[in-house]
């Protein structure tokens, strides 16, 4: 592991025990029941989501050769959120535990499925993005259509959940729903850094160089299932921190695809735990009627990035 | 739609027929008149939202369409002041009379109002019976001084002062915590109340009134309320002060 | 060593290749000529096992450079180097650095990929097939756009390859070079090999296929210090 990850985990378990002390009822050590029942879920969720975005972007980074990639951007995370919308406004997610992050991975696989195979058309670095935006423009679309025609009158109201995400009262069954698939999908993730590596001159050059490319993607698309799907089910929609999480890392943690898996896992992990912190803070300290969307936290800062990476990548 | 279950449904000879175009005007008109009932909203059908459901299912109903009501030539029909706005301004250019009702925030606005809804069908003589039935109920309740109650509606909102939830709870006896906004989980629990009064959950899944039944909450002593009773007030919302007073 | 035998392919429905046979063994150096769009870089790429239906070689024996070869991201020459011991599954830097030295990028090797110049990028490329320290290399184009001195320098270092006991095989658009280094030359026109023999054996096909003549002049030329006898 090398030293930008030790850094990162260093300040991620800081900001772990400030995050227990943060809360609607206050700063400083709360009730028991407050502690175990909401603040612990909420972070470590919070951890666990981002760890999941921030590697599902370093992968997806590494895989489609393009330094948009963005499990958020690209639609996976919207085809989540559809998947999750469906089954719990339709009842499945009551019928057993685990239908919720098991119809999220379902929606997060097909939009995984539809970007391998855009990719594999050999499309330019532009195009490939194009593709994943309409991907989630579709998805937002479906989303709300589901929801206006969930037979729960108050569904559509609940959009902005779905679409930007949160974690307020989050319990320690969503912890256990979503836990165990995100840190399968992280691990399974982890394992692919050299494989990247020989993408990275190119899927005929790493195929002579012994490398099963539709594996290799195939494998990608699994982990990246795994760790957003579950995320998006118990989290909502929240994009550009896989966007944003590698991008701050390359000049630290050097430009190889495998060098950056590790760092952007524990940098996902901190960047959405202190987007988590911030909503907590802001009601505290402006006269917000409630918390800011997670969402939309994390757009506001992925935002001007995105910006500033399509300008350096070449037209 | 509307025209074949006009058919199975006729009026009785010489009664003038009333249309209904909102949730609250419809249970009141069902509660005073049911014989006059020409059509009601869909909403009134909805066991979640409506007191009177079970009746208003075998009642004709009509959607908020000035074409559609147009076609049943009421002689009156009664709205809100809110929805189904250019429907009654299209209804009032073709010469149809049209009453819009306020929704009452306490007991005494719910009396007026029954009073006003029962002269405007002349049936001035059910409209006290029921008014009295209200201030009976409402006489009988112990009058004991209860500790601090929050009325949490789904999605974390609380009832606040000038509500009907809130005069509900006074009625019992209680001392309204709530605020009016939306508290989270942590929040309610910062300042616990002693009573924590929240909605029947609902047949489908729902995220909002999921909350309600957040872990964290569990320890709390609870007591929950059909929503039907109070998404429009009317007589039977005395009932959430009589089950409050328990 | 490496061979194809009755091989044909299409692209996007076009046949590319024809029936193709080729057989190569260690020690030669293979030069790949032919007009645009004869299908040289197909044939290569079916040697290298990339073509659908092509049998795969040995990763860890043969490596192939690819045309006009690019790496995604702003590695350091080092690293892009490195890559070429993914087929072995270790770090191996000795290996690396002999790579490097023997393209002539062991100074640069800190520097990024993408702030070299092309050809020193290009030798880039070469150093991490050499990295492997594979029994046969599969090149196409690799001096497309090299000065002549870096041109003579990596041809003659392939050169050196071939007659160390290596197999080289690189499509060159240059076919005086090609005659000047090369031991065998295939000629490759309208997905056939039209001739496969010594390279100034070759050469009056070859002229056909372009639609030129083959003559004499004497023109100036750039050649490399004390090197008699290369043209």
């Amino acid at each position: 592991m090398n030293r930008a990850s030790v850094v990162l985990l260093v300040v991620l378990c800081g900001l772990l025990g400030v995050s227990l002390l943060v809360g609607a009822a206050g700063l400083g050590v709360p009730d028991w029941l407050i502690l175990w029942q909401i603040r612990l879920p909420r972070t470590l969720l919070a951890a666990l989501v981002g760890a999941g975005l921030g590697l599902s972007g370093a992968v997806l980074q590494g895989a489609l050769r393009n330094p948009l990639a963005d499990p958020g951007l690209l639609g996976i995370g919207g085809c989540a959120a559809l998947g999750a919308v469906i089954a719990f406004y339709w009842g499945v997610a009551a019928a057993f535990a685990g239908a919720l992050p098991g119809a999220a991975m379902l929606g997060a696989a097909l939009g995984c499925g539809m970007l391998m195979a855009f990719s594999g058309r050999a499309l330019s670095g532009p195009s490939l993005i194009l593709a994943g935006v309409a991907l989630s423009a579709m998805a937002s679309a479906f989303i709300a259509l589901a929801l206006s025609l969930a037979p729960n009158p108050f569904a559509l109201a609940e959009i902005t959940f779905w679409l930007m995400g949160g974690l307020e009262d989050r319990t320690l069954a969503h912890l256990a729903l979503a836990g165990p698939p995100i840190l399968l999908g992280c691990a399974l993730l982890l394992r692919l850094g050299r494989r990247l590596d020989a993408l990275s001159l190119g899927e005929a050059t790493a195929a002579t160089l012994g490398l099963p490319v539709g594996r290799t993607l195939m494998l990608a698309s699994v982990g990246v299932t795994l760790a957003v799907g579950a995320g998006a089910a118990v989290a909502g929609g929240i994009g550009f921190v896989g966007l944003v999480v590698p991008h701050l890392l390359r000049p630290v943690a050097g430009q190889r695809p495998g060098a950056l898996l590790a760092p952007s896992m524990a940098g996902g992990a901190t960047l959405l735990l202190l987007a988590d912190l911030l909503a907590r803070l802001a009601p505290l300290v402006l006269p917000l009627g409630s918390e800011p969307r997670l969402g939309v936290l994390t757009a506001l800062l992925g935002a001007p990035f995105l910006v500033r990476i399509a300008r350096q990548v070449a037209p | 739609m509307a025209a074949a279950a006009l058919i199975s449904c006729p009026l009785p000879a010489g009664a003038a027929g009333v249309v209904s175009l909102n949730l609250c005007t419809d249970q009141l008109l069902v509660l005073l008149a049911p014989e006059r009932v020409q059509a009601l909203e869909f909403l009134a059908r909805d066991p979640t939202l409506s007191f009177v459901a079970a009746q208003a299912r075998h009642l004709p109903w009509v959607r908020a369409d000035a074409e559609a009501v147009l076609q049943l030539r009421p002689d009156l029909v009664l709205a809100g002041h809110y929805g189904a706005q250019t429907t009654v301004a299209l209804l009032r250019a073709r010469g149809v009379r049209v009453v819009q009702i306020d929704e009452p925030q306490d007991f005494a606005g719910i009396e007026a109002q029954v009073m006003q809804v029962s002269r405007l069908l002349g049936v001035e003589a059910r409209g006290q019976a029921l008014v009295d039935r209200m201030q009976a109920t409402l006489r009988a309740l112990p009058r004991r001084r209860r500790g601090r109650a929050v009325f949490w509606e789904a999605g974390g909102w609380t009832a606040g002062p000038g509500s009907l939830a809130d005069a509900a709870l006074r009625a019992a006896g209680w001392t309204d915590a709530g605020t009016g906004s939306r508290i989270g989980v942590e929040a309610l629990l910062r300042d616990k109340p002693d009573l924590m009064v929240t909605e029947t959950a609902p047949a489908f899944p729902s995220m909002a009134t999921d909350l309600a039944w957040h872990p964290a909450l569990r320890g709390l002593p609870r007591k929950t309320v059909a929503p039907a009773l109070l998404t429009c007030g009317g007589p039977y919302s005395v009932q959430v002060a009589e089950m409050l007073a328990q | 060593m490496i061979e194809l035998r009755r091989f044909s392919a299409s692209l996007g429905g076009v046949a590319v290749l024809h029936d193709v046979s080729f057989r190569a063994v260690p020690g030669e150096f293979v030069a790949v000529c032919g007009p645009n769009g004869a299908g040289k870089t197909t044939f290569l790429r079916a040697l290298a096992g990339i073509v659908p239906g092509a049998k795969r070689p040995d990763p860890r024996r043969v490596a192939y450079v690819e045309q006009g070869a690019r790496c995604a991201w702003s590695l350091s020459i080092a690293e892009v180097a490195a890559l070429g011991r993914i087929p072995h599954g270790d770090e191996n830097p000795a290996a690396v650095a002999r790579a490097l030295a023997r393209c002539g990028v062991a100074a640069l090797a800190g520097r990024q990929v993408d702030q070299v110049s092309g050809g020193q990028a290009r030798r880039a490329m070469l150093a991490r097939a050499f990295a492997t320290e594979p029994a046969a290399l599969l090149l196409d184009e690799p001096v497309a756009d090299l000065d002549p001195a870096a041109c003579h320098e990596i041809l003659r270092v392939l050169q050196g390859f071939a007659q160390g006991g290596g197999l080289v095989m690189a499509v060159l658009h240059a076919v005086e070079l090609a005659c000047a280094y090369a031991t065998r030359m295939v000629v490759v026109h309208e997905g056939r090999i039209v001739a496969d023999d010594a390279p100034v054996a070759a050469l009056p096909h070859a002229a056909k296929c372009f639609g030129l003549e083959l003559g004499e002049d004497r023109a100036l030329r750039l050649l490399p210090p004390r090197q008699e006898g290369i043209f």
